[in-house]
């Protein structure tokens, strides 16, 4: 079998959330985090509504909660918590959104070679 | 009973779970994939930051060791202890004070309040002694030693967000490959993989034109706005295909064997519950069911006392709404 064909795709939905994010981006950082809260949501709900299968990467950048994009330093904070002493495969990293203090928890020391499904078998 | 060959497709959950058809499915790509990108100096380049780096740090990673040695009220702190974080929660944590200003800017004064309480909190001592905030300069990290792309991925983002506007940029380094286990010899301290270093150190001046000259400011152009509100950033649309795999064939027959299945369940649970006659008719017809289950039940109930009248409550609820 030869390369495959990329089978065809009904773009609009995908087009629609790809330019909330980015218009949420816009509002972030041009003083207007409330409105860059809606849009956000709008690609959350988007997503939903279409089913549509959004990169985790992305996801990743959303709020669960307040829906408020997510971006280091700005808007979130990180830190490695280590509940148990000398244990290493307990490390865990923290995303912590700054305007609602929900926490997403990353457990990076369970298994440091984990690469996400996405990332190893992405056509592009 | 004779057995069939494997390929002959028995139809049996086993082999249908076998036959497995690729497919790619789309996915939404991240507009903003620029982000983890690095600036990635040459190899000849980094070696010689890291001899620098090596050089430097020595004096800090002494008085770490004596430190950890349990003699640490003798040992005098070295000046540029102040200048130096080691680990990623002490880096991050400064970054993201340093990018306190930023973050006012954007979502005005209330966040960044919050935001700076709940730093000074979890601040190590010693930074909180500081007498004014030091400026990091520059960020090193062993990208090549650090397997989880979660952890080394912000770092872009986040030297951005701690740039400030008057001054030069946070650089970003990324180390050679080996040089996490080399900066463990000279920390003595685990996961020596993060390193930044503040400005205004004299004795790293050397090592810090270096670094100005060869390597190139970080860029993440969807952040860009912080500074430049003209800078617009649009991606057109991105979907990509991921590679994934669906079952193949004799699907209905699977979901009708398994809608069987269920049922046949569902009637043996409901057979066991269903203790006397009355219960038994009250299942046939589902208008009055419900209330002679009741009466049924609340007979039971009566006929073995306070232990099953516990039990009869919540059955008894959904039919009175």
């Amino acid at each position: 079998m030869g390369p495959k064909k990329l089978p065809k795709v009904q773009k609009d939905h995908y087009a629609r959330a790809s330019f909330l994010f980015q218009a949420a981006n816009f509002h972030l950082m041009h003083g207007n985090p409330e409105l860059s809260r809606m849009m956000a949501r709008g690609v959350d709900l988007v997503s939903k509504r279409a089913v549509l299968r959004l990169l985790p990467h992305l996801k990743r950048s959303i709020c669960k909660k307040c829906k408020n994009v997510l971006v280091a330093g700005l808007t979130m904070t990180q830190s490695i918590e280590n509940l148990l002493k000398n244990a290493p495969h307990a490390d865990i990293l923290v995303r912590t959104c700054m305007e609602c203090n929900t926490a997403k928890r990353f457990p990076i020391g369970k298994d440091p070679e984990y690469q996400l499904h996405c990332d190893k078998n992405l056509v592009s | 009973m004779s057995r069939k060959p494997p390929n002959a497709g028995s139809g049996s959950i086993k082999d249908i779970e076998k036959k497995r058809k690729e497919v790619l499915k789309p996915i939404l790509e991240n507009p903003f994939t620029k982000g983890f990108e690095w600036p990635e100096p040459n190899p000849q380049t980094q070696e010689k930051i890291m001899d620098f780096l090596t050089h430097l740090l020595a004096r800090y990673g002494q008085y770490c060791a004596m430190v950890k040695g349990g003699s640490s009220s003798n040992v005098p702190v070295p000046s540029e202890a102040l200048k130096i974080t080691v680990g990623f929660n002490s880096t991050v944590k400064r970054l993201e004070a340093q990018a306190a200003p930023n973050r006012e800017k954007l979502l005005g004064k209330k966040v960044s309040r919050k935001a700076k309480s709940g730093n000074s909190s979890n601040e190590a001592p010693a930074l909180s002694g500081l007498s004014e905030p030091e400026y990091v300069g520059f960020v090193f990290v062993a990208k090549a030693d650090i397997t989880t792309a979660l952890l080394t991925d912000c770092f872009p983002q986040l030297a951005l967000a701690a740039s400030q506007p008057g001054r030069s940029r946070v650089k970003l380094v990324a180390l050679p490959r080996g040089a996490a286990s080399r900066l463990l010899k000279v920390l003595h301290t685990e996961n020596a993989t993060i390193v930044s270093l503040c400005e205004g150190w004299a004795d790293a001046e050397p090592l810090y034109t270096l670094l100005r000259d060869e390597i190139p400011d970080v860029q993440v152009p969807w952040l860009e706005q912080l500074f430049d509100l003209d800078a617009s950033d649009y991606h057109s649309l991105n979907v990509a295909f991921l590679r994934t795999t669906v079952p193949v064939g004799k699907l209905n027959k699977q979901k009708q064997k398994g809608g069987q299945s269920t049922e046949k369940k569902v009637g043996n649970v409901n057979e066991g519950k269903k203790k006397t006659a009355a219960q038994t008719k009250v299942g046939l017809d589902p208008k009055g069911g419900k209330g002679q289950k009741r009466k049924a039940e609340m007979e039971s109930s009566a006929d073995s006392g306070m232990s099953t009248s516990k039990k009869a409550k919540p059955d008894g609820k959904p039919s009175a709404t």
